[in-house]
C-alpha cells in the first residue's frame, strides 16, 4: 500500500513537462482551429485529432527522452550535432515563429477580455505584468504548480461539449480516418496538425526536462506524464470540435476565432455553456501567455549555452531573463496596437509554425537515431518508423493543402 | 566570466589556426595530390597541449577516412599539407585516446567551477608547439561564431574569449566539457563535495566520464556526497567494474543508501563484485535498514530541485 502510495506521490512530483507542453498546446489559435474544424466540418475530421495526438506523443516523448539523456534542450543539441549555421537559422525563424504565436495568444487574450467588456490596451499589458511577475518571480517549483493549476480551465470546455448534447455515436464514427480532397478540409486538417504539434511547445519539452534536472531513472514516470499530457491535450481538443459540431455545424454557422464560438454557442447552448467556453479561452490563453516566451528564453540560452534556470536569479541568468521579458514586451506591444489586424497576425504566425515543423521534427528524429549522443535511449526501429510515418503524413497534409490552395 | 588567459605555449608569440578554418580544407600529400577535404581533426589525449594524430578526410561523397597525420605535415590557413610523400597517405594507425574536435569539443557546452554554465566551445585554437601540430586553446567568445557564421566584419566588434587548454576539462563527447578556471583547479584537485557539485550539473554519462578519470578514493568520495538518486544514477551508467571498485571503497551506510536506489538487477551485480564480507555488510545494511518514512518526501524535493543541487 505504503509502495502504491509513495509510487503515485513520485509520479506527481515527475508530472509537469508533459502535462504543461502538452496542455498549452490547447492555446486561443489551437481553441479557433478545433471550432473552425467542428463547426465548418462537424464530426468527420475528429480523426485528424486523433492523429494529431498521436504524432505529440511520439514527439514530445522523444523530446522529453532526449532532455533527461543529455540534460540540454533542443536548439543546444541542435548546435552541438549540426553547429552554428544550422542554429542561427532554426533560432531565426523560433524567434519568428515564437513572437507571432505570442501575438496570437495575447490577441487570444483580447478576445475574451473582450467579450466581458475589458479593453485589449488593458487586457494585454495586464496579462503581460501578470505572467512576468509569476513565472519570473517564483521558484520552479511554485511556477510550475500554479501553471498545472492554471490548465486545470480546460475543463470549461469539457463541460461546454457535454451541455451542448452531441451525437456520440456521429462523433465515434469521426473517429476513422476518411479522405476528403476538399480545399478548406485540407488547410483546416493541416492547421489542426500544426497547432496540436507546436514547434514551441517541443522546444520547450527538452528544456522543460533539463531545467526539472531529472534523471535516468524519471525516465518512466516522465512517459506517463507526456501521454497523459497529450492525450488530455487531444481530448480537450475533441471536445472542443465536438462542443462546435453539435451546435454550430447544424445550424450553418461559420467563425472566424475563438471569440466567434464563444459567442455562438450562446444561443444554441445556453449562456452558461458560453461563459464556459469563454474562461476556457482565457485561462488557456494566460497558460500559454507564461509558456511560449519561457520556451523561447531556454531556446536562446541554449544556443549560446548561457545559463538558463527558473530558480537562478536574473543576475546569474541575464541572458534568459531579458529575453522573456523581450519577447513579452514586443508581442504584448504588438497587440495594443489599435490598428494592427489580430486576424492575419494569427494566421501568419500559424503558417510559420507549420513551415517549422517540419525541419524541426526532422533534426530531432535525426538527433534521437544519434547512438554516440543517445547511448542506450536512442531512438529504436519501431520509435525511428513512427517518427518517420508521422513526417510522412505531416509533409502529406502540408503539400495536399498548399497544393489544393493553388489549383484553387 | 572569469578565465584563464591563453599562454604562448613556447616563446611567443605563436600563430595560432582555427578548427573551423582546418575543417573544409583541401588535403593535399606532398606531391600536391588532392586527397580529400578535412571533415574532423583527431588529437592524441594526454599531454597538456594534445598534438593533431590524424584527419578525418572526405574523399568522396561516401569516401570517408581517417589518414594519420605525420611529422611535417602543416596547415597554411587555406591548406593541409601531409608529410608523406605522393600517394603513400596511409590510414591512422595511432596509440592512446583519441578525441575528434570538431565532433566532440566543437559547441559543446561549458560549465566553470562556480558550476555555472557560462558559452560553449565556439572554436579550437591549433598552433605548433614543440614542433607539432597541438590543440592549444578554446574559443568561448562571441567573435569565433560569428566567424563561422560568415560574418567577419561583425566578429571584429565582438570579443575573443579564450580558454586555455590545460583549464579545460572535458566531461565527455556525448555530453560537455567543463571549464575550470584555473590551471590549478583541475578536476582532480577539486574536493569531493565540489565535485559532486559539478556532477549534480551534468547528464548521468557526462558526470560518469568525470568519476572515469580521478582516483578511486576521491571518486568514492564524491559518489558518496552526491545525493542517492544522483548516486545511482551514475552506479547504473559506470561500467559494473568501476562500480564495484567505487562502492568498496564507501562507508557501508553512504554505499547502502545509494545501493538502495540502484535497479535490483544492477544491484545484484554490484554486490556480487565486491569482496564477500563487504557485500554481506551492505546486503545487510540495504535489507535490514529501508528508508524512513521521511525519506521519500526530502528525497522527491530533491528530484523537483534537481539531483543533489542544494536547496537555496
Amino acid at each position: 500500500m505504503r509502495t502504491r502510495r509513495a509510487g503515485i506521490a513520485a509520479l506527481l512530483l515527475v508530472v509537469g513537462p508533459g502535462l504543461l507542453a502538452g496542455l498549452s498546446d490547447d492555446d486561443p489559435p489551437g481553441i479557433t482551429t478545433y471550432s473552425i474544424l467542428g463547426a465548418d466540418h462537424g464530426y468527420q475530421l475528429l480523426w485528424v485529432l486523433a492523429a494529431s495526438t498521436g504524432a505529440l506523443v511520439v514527439f514530445h516523448e522523444l523530446g522529453a527522452r532526449m532532455g533527461i539523456v543529455t540534460g540540454q534542450g533542443l536548439i543546444g543539441l541542435v548546435r552541438e550535432r549540426f553547429g552554428v549555421r544550422t542554429t542561427a537559422l532554426a533560432l531565426t525563424v523560433l524567434l519568428l515563429a515564437n513572437i507571432g504565436t505570442l501575438c496570437a495568444q495575447f490577441a487570444g487574450i483580447a478576445a475574451a477580455a473582450s467579450i466581458v467588456g475589458v479593453p485589449r490596451w488593458v487586457a494585454v499589458p495586464l496579462a503581460a505584468v501578470m505572467v512576468s511577475v509569476l513565472v519570473l518571480g517564483g521558484r520552479f517549483a511554485r511556477v510550475e504548480h500554479v501553471l498545472l493549476l492554471m490548465s486545470s480551465v480546460f475543463i470549461a470546455y469539457i463541460v461546454a461539449a457535454v451541455m451542448a448534447r452531441p451525437d456520440w455515436g456521429a462523433a465515434a464514427r469521426g473517429l476513422v480516418p476518411s479522405l476528403s480532397v476538399d480545399r478548406s478540409a485540407a488547410v483546416v486538417a493541416t492547421a489542426t496538425i500544426g497547432t496540436t504539434l507546436a514547434p514551441w511547445g517541443l522546444a520547450f519539452i527538452q528544456s522543460y526536462v533539463a531545467d526539472k534536472r531529472l534523471g535516468i531513472r524519471d525516465l518512466r514516470l516522465e512517459r506517463v506524464d507526456v501521454i497523459v499530457g497529450a492525450l488530455l491535450t487531444g481530448i480537450i481538443g475533441a471536445f472542443v470540435v465536438i462542443a462546435c459540431a453539435a451546435t454550430l455545424y447544424p445550424a450553418g454557422v461559420h467563425i472566424n476565432d475563438a471569440r466567434d464560438a464563444a459567442t455562438a454557442l450562446e444561443p444554441l447552448a445556453g449562456s452558461f455553456a458560453a461563459g464556459l467556453f469563454g474562461i476556457g479561452l482565457l485561462g488557456s490563453g494566460l497558460l500559454a501567455v507564461s509558456i511560449l516566451p519561457l520556451s523561447t528564453a531556454y531556446s536562446v540560452t541554449d544556443a549560446v549555452g548561457a545559463e538558463a534556470a527558473l530558480n537562478d536569479r536574473p543576475r546569474d541568468a541575464r541572458l534568459f531573463y531579458v529575453t522573456f521579458v523581450a519577447v513579452v514586451v514586443v508581442a504584448a506591444g504588438v497587440v495594443c496596437i489599435p490598428s494592427v489586424p489580430l486576424v492575419p497576425v494569427l494566421f501568419l504566425s500559424q503558417v510559420l509554425n507549420a513551415v517549422l515543423l517540419l525541419p524541426l521534427i526532422v533534426l530531432l528524429r535525426r538527433l534521437g537515431r544519434d547512438r554516440h549522443l543517445m547511448g542506450d535511449h536512442h531512438l529504436g526501429p519501431a520509435g525511428s518508423v513512427l517518427t518517420l510515418l508521422t513526417i510522412v503524413f505531416i509533409t502529406a497534409a502540408v503539400i495536399l493543402s498548399f497544393a489544393l490552395e493553388i489549383v484553387g | 566570466m572569469r578565465s584563464p588567459s591563453v599562454p604562448a605555449p613556447t616563446g611567443s608569440p605563436y600563430r595560432a589556426h582555427r578548427l573551423s578554418d582546418l575543417v573544409g580544407a583541401p588535403v593535399l600529400d606532398s606531391g600536391g595530390r588532392r586527397v580529400g577535404r578535412v571533415v574532423d581533426v583527431m588529437v592524441q589525449l594526454g599531454p597538456e597541449y594534445p598534438p593533431v594524430s590524424a584527419l578525418v578526410v572526405r574523399a568522396g561523397r561516401r569516401d570517408r577516412s581517417s589518414v594519420a597525420w605525420p611529422a611535417g605535415s602543416r596547415f597554411d590557413g587555406e591548406r593541409v599539407v601531409l608529410g608523406v610523400p605522393e600517394g603513400d597517405t596511409s590510414t591512422a594507425s595511432v596509440r592512446g585516446p583519441q578525441l575528434p574536435l570538431a565532433r566532440d569539443v566543437l559547441d559543446v557546452q561549458v560549465i566553470d567551477v562556480e558550476r555555472r554554465r557560462v558559452g560553449r566551445v565556439a572554436d579550437v585554437e591549433l598552433a605548433d608547439v614543440e614542433g607539432e601540430f597541438r590543440a592549444v586553446a578554446v574559443d568561448i567568445g562571441m567573435s569565433a561564431v560569428l566567424s563561422r557564421l560568415g560574418l567577419r566584419w561583425l566578429a571584429q566588434w565582438a570579443g575573443r574569449d579564450a580558454v586555455d587548454w590545460r583549464a579545460m576539462h572535458l566531461a565527455g563527447g556525448a555530453s560537455r566539457a567543463v571549464q575550470l578556471d584555473s590551471r590549478a583547479a583541475a578536476v582532480h584537485r577539486l574536493d569531493p563535495e565540489a565535485l559532486a557539485e559539478i556532477l549534480a550539473r551534468l547528464p548521468a554519462r557526462g558526470g560518469a566520464e568525470i568519476l572515469n578519470t580521478v582516483d578511486e578514493v576521491r571518486a568514492a568520495a564524491t559518489l558518496a556526497a552526491t545525493h542517492p538518486g544522483l548516486g545511482a544514477d551514475l552506479l547504473e551508467t559506470l561500467t559494473p567494474e568501476r562500480g564495484a571498485v567505487l562502492v568498496a571503497g564507501m562507508d557501508v551506510p553512504d554505499a547502502a543508501a545509494v545501493l538502495r536506489e540502484v535497479a535490483p538487477t544492477r544491484r545484484d551485480a554490484l554486490v556480487a563484485a565486491l569482496p564477500r564480507a563487504r557485500a554481506r555488510a551492505l546486503e545487510a545494511a540495504t535489507s535490514s535498514a529501508p528508508a524512513p518514512p521521511a525519506e521519500p518526501r526530502r528525497r522527491w524535493w530533491h528530484i523537483l530541485r534537481g539531483h543533489g543541487r542544494p536547496a537555496p
